[in-house]
């Protein structure tokens, strides 16, 4: 007969086993939508013209895909998304791509060394209360 | 009949749904209150979010921190170390998570906020959508403010 201690200890290593099971299937989700997303890109990639660039930015209002020209400006993306995706004007955004805030906004997206393809996120400005 | 809470969270999990789609953010929607959220960092660790609605929009969601099934919340060990937003409290430290209030949670940094303001607090930055807060905290993650671990 199994003692009830023992019985934790097996409860515990099955939650842990089941949560590593969880983390997997989320790490092999996470690859086949990457291979997917890959195949899309080299899509939309083909029919771009030279200096332009495909942005795919994460709003406050679900996702705005727009092509601009690589001398555009960050703040004139920054418009054209707020406008599109009828954000308040009241609020001030800044676009980030990856770890990078692009700052100043008066930069062209090429000067941020973005090429071809790139995902952006809109938020609004803050770092924390 | 459908709750305003319920109804407001069906059309804001509409976009939350299209940018973790886009992006490959797990996502589970788990009851018309409730949905489950995995958030990549920059070291390329995920965070996993439990949110609660009810009472939304009157009330800000509850963003729980929690593990990779949502079966376990607010533990140090699911939880990112950082600044700003990612407070060391292990909350969300922004008017837009109820959990900042310490009038809700006793963890809260916040006990001069009043939570039926919190669309109109001036430090919720136009973070007014649910979509807003889920890419705000990736933003996050991904900031010189997330300290590259956990807090457990």
């Amino acid at each position: 007969m199994t003692n009830p201690d023992e019985l934790t200890r097996i409860e515990g290593q099955l939650d842990d086993a089941l949560a590593g099971l969880k983390t997997a299937e989320g790490l092999e989700a996470e690859a086949e939508h990457e291979a997917e997303k890959a195949l899309h890109e080299l899509h939309d990639l083909e029919n771009l013209k030279p200096h332009e660039i495909l942005l795919e930015i994460a709003t406050p209002k679900g996702l705005f895909t727009g092509i601009f020209r690589d001398d555009t400006t960050v703040a004139t993306v920054i418009e054209t998304a707020v406008e599109k995706k009828d954000l308040s004007r009241k609020d001030t955004f800044e676009l980030v791509h990856g770890e990078t805030v692009l700052q100043p906004v008066n930069r062209t997206l090429e000067s941020f060394g973005l090429k071809r393809k790139a995902d952006l996120e809109l938020v609004a400005t803050g770092t924390g209360a | 009949m459908a709750t305003l809470a319920e109804l407001t969270v069906a059309e804001e999990l509409a976009a939350v749904r299209e940018i973790a789609a886009a992006r490959g953010w797990p996502l589970t929607v788990l009851d018309p209150l409730r949905f489950h959220l995995g958030l990549p960092a920059s070291d390329r660790s995920m965070f996993y979010l439990l949110v609660v609605c009810d009472n939304y929009p009157v009330q800000p969601p509850a963003w729980h921190w929690c593990n990779a099934d949502g079966t376990r919340t607010d533990q140090a060990s699911d939880k990112p170390k950082g600044s700003g937003y990612l407070h060391p409290s292990g909350v969300i430290c922004a008017p837009w998570n109820r959990l900042a209030y310490k009038s809700v949670d006793a963890r809260g940094p916040h006990g001069d906020w009043a939570i039926g303001n919190w669309q109109n607090n001036a430090h919720t930055h136009g973070c007014t959508t649910l979509a807003a807060m889920a890419v705000k905290i990736r933003v996050e993650l991904n900031s010189p403010r997330y300290n590259r671990g956990r807090l457990g």
